[in-house]
């Protein structure tokens, strides 16, 4: 199943309304950083792979050694000739294609089905939970938000596939609030992730609580839970 | 956090992979509001650069202190310091976030400064904008130190280039 929800930040630009100066700067530095991060990860298959080598890259693309560092240190001075010189350099040029941010506003919460998660096979990007914090008021209606990413990285194509929800909280604004599901901690209890007794199992089934996060009831319904054994042990 | 002093930055779109955590500071400068429009604009793309940070691209890294003027973010001498920056150069001016990492992949960006302020590696300004990162830190966390590491792993698990 596939929910949505409105991505604020957006909003002027699908909107039609003028779009905000920090908006368009925004969308100035994004861009730039994206071809800066594409170039990076290329040179970094490459190189890892015994391909190229910045003299190399240098050499074909008749530059100094050091103009090839700094271009892969940041993309300041980039200009589209840059870009495309960095990627013939590599024997690549760049994909295109215009996303349309409609679309994009709407960020989309994918359910998958337990035996979807690909756990066996990249079991290094299990995060270890924790809590961050708890807010003695939303306590009161279950409101809890946790820290998911404590010692490890999570690619966002995977965060998204958890089933995890983001969104900007209006009381805490800027502040970002996590909501996993509970396909993310049975995934955590099958990786291993969880202690045996924080395990999902039948007969366990009414000892999870429910817990959301202000304003998402509505997107996640009866989905999200969080082991009450495992609440007591993150609040002590 | 529920103090209002420390506030964890979403990105604007796209998903967290390494938490940032801001201080007022940093979150005013971020997210405004802005008298000058071509001020909002120059935060706008700052705001697009710590989202490198947070959404988990890889970001290329200064090998040591003080290196790699280009890199995206380096450690700043002495190491002892346990301070950071992240670099946001174009357009001018350039700013410098100052912070320390809380663990790894957690960074917490404290203070700012343009760096038209701060003068060469050695001078004053340098110094000043360090210890007031630690500092600002000390008020934070009085009771917790920042992570400490050998090598850049130890401060980021993944996706980084060293320049």
């Amino acid at each position: 199943m596939t929910t949505s929800q409105p991505n604020i930040f957006l909003s002027e630009v699908v909107s039609g309304e003028l779009i905000p100066p920090e908006k368009l700067g925004y969308f100035r530095g994004r861009l730039s950083n994206r071809f800066h991060e594409i170039v990076l990860d290329l040179f970094d298959e490459l190189e890892r792979a015994g391909k190229i080598t910045r003299a190399a890259l240098a050499r074909r693309i008749g530059k100094a050694p050091e103009q090839v560092t700094r271009w892969l240190g940041a993309p300041g001075n980039w200009t589209l000739d840059t870009v495309s010189d960095l990627f013939l350099g590599m024997g690549y040029e760049p994909a295109l294609a215009a996303t349309d941010l409609a679309q994009q506003a709407l960020t989309e919460i994918v359910d998958v089905s337990f035996d979807e998660l690909p756990y066996e096979t990249n079991p290094s990007i299990v995060p270890a939970p924790g809590l961050v914090s708890v807010d003695p008021a939303q306590s009161q209606a279950g409101g809890y938000y946790l820290d998911l990413f404590r010692g490890a990285t999570l690619p966002a194509q995977s965060a998204a596939m958890y089933n995890f929800l983001f969104f900007e909280s209006a009381q805490w604004p800027a502040s970002l609030n996590v909501v996993a599901s509970n396909t993310y901690f049975r995934y955590l209890a099958a990786s291993g992730a969880l202690p045996a007794d924080d395990q999902e199992s039948e007969e366990e089934t009414n000892e999870w609580v429910p817990f959301d996060v202000i304003g998402a009831e509505s997107l996640l319904g009866d989905k999200n839970y969080l082991h009450k054994h495992k609440l007591q042990g993150l609040l002590q | 956090m529920d103090e209002g002093r420390l506030f964890l930055l979403s990105p604007a779109i796209s998903l967290v992979v390494r938490p940032m955590f801001v201080s007022q500071e940093i979150k005013d400068l971020v997210l405004g509001p802005w008298n000058d429009p071509e001020w909002a604009i120059r935060c706008g793309l700052l705001r697009a650069d710590l989202d490198r940070f947070i959404t988990g691209a890889r970001i290329p890294v200064a090998a040591r202190p003080y290196q790699a003027r280009s890199a995206y973010i380096a450690q700043l001498d002495q190491p002892r310091d346990e301070a950071w920056e992240i670099r946001s150069r174009d357009p001018e001016p350039s700013i410098r976030v100052f912070g320390r990492f809380a663990m790894t992949n957690w960074f917490v960006a404290l203070t700012w400064s343009k760096r038209a302020d701060l003068e060469g590696p050695d001078s004053r300004e340098w110094r000043d904008a360090i210890e007031t990162c630690k500092a600002e830190w000390r008020k934070l966390f009085p009771t917790y130190d920042p992570k400490t590491g050998d090598n850049v792993h130890d401060y980021i698990s993944a996706k980084y280039f060293l320049v």
